[in-house]
């Protein structure tokens, strides 16, 4: 169990991410985001959090106006979690 | 051995990237084993590489150097243009440095095992 944690830790932290946006309403949660909390005003990644979730429950046209690069984070993500979880082989031909 | 002590003197060699080219090197004669050598350095990254371009860009706004350079051009971009998700990103691959480094080394190794046709 625990070498299957230290292996997966990645993939499983951007799934819980991912599933906490999607379901969880995001309206009445501080600010998640990191570089606000230090100090920083605008990061550009302001919204993202906001945007995905809009674009989980299929309001792309509101994703996109919240912040342009939600829909992408998504594909991004989703992407990264599913190469993570492909091991080849060791052994080859 | 000589096998032992080659891979071993990779710069910040981990043990999991060492023993994977123990492991996939077995029946290699010496001058594979030695041209292996010369395409996969060439092609390495080390660990404290991804760590500092990875943490010390993303901390002074270009967020997600270290993606490029694994190849990872989507992460690299969605990095770059937020801020390195909102530093969220920055500091998990900051954690996971090492594993990123040891990742993209051994998929390398494969490409250049594929290449020079060299089985298990």
């Amino acid at each position: 169990m625990k070498e299957f944690l230290a292996d997966k830790w990645e993939s499983l932290f951007w799934l819980v991410a991912l599933s906490v946006i999607a379901f969880l309403p995001m309206s009445n949660l501080p600010s998640l985001c990191i570089a606000k909390m230090i100090g920083f005003n605008n990061c550009m990644g302001c919204g993202l959090g906001h945007s995905m979730q809009a674009a989980f429950h299929f309001h792309f046209r509101e994703s996109f106006q919240i912040h342009p690069l939600g829909i992408f984070a998504i594909f991004i993500l989703l992407h990264r979690i599913i190469t993570l979880n492909i091991k080849p082989k060791t052994k080859l031909i | 051995m000589n096998q032992n002590q080659l891979f071993a003197t990779l710069p910040e060699a981990d043990p999991v990237e060492v023993n994977y080219l123990q492991s996939i090197s077995t029946n290699w004669t010496e001058d594979q084993k030695r041209n292996f050598m010369i395409a996969y350095s060439a092609q390495r990254t080390k660990p404290s590489i991804i760590l500092i371009t990875g943490l010390v860009g993303g901390l002074l706004g270009v967020a997600g150097i270290h993606r490029f350079i694994m190849g990872q051009i989507g992460m690299g971009i969605l990095y770059l243009l937020t801020g390195g998700l909102c530093l969220v990103g920055t500091i998990i691959d900051a954690v996971n440095h090492k594993k990123l480094a040891s990742e993209y080394n051994m998929s390398n190794a494969r490409k250049i095992m594929m290449q020079m046709g060299l089985g298990a």
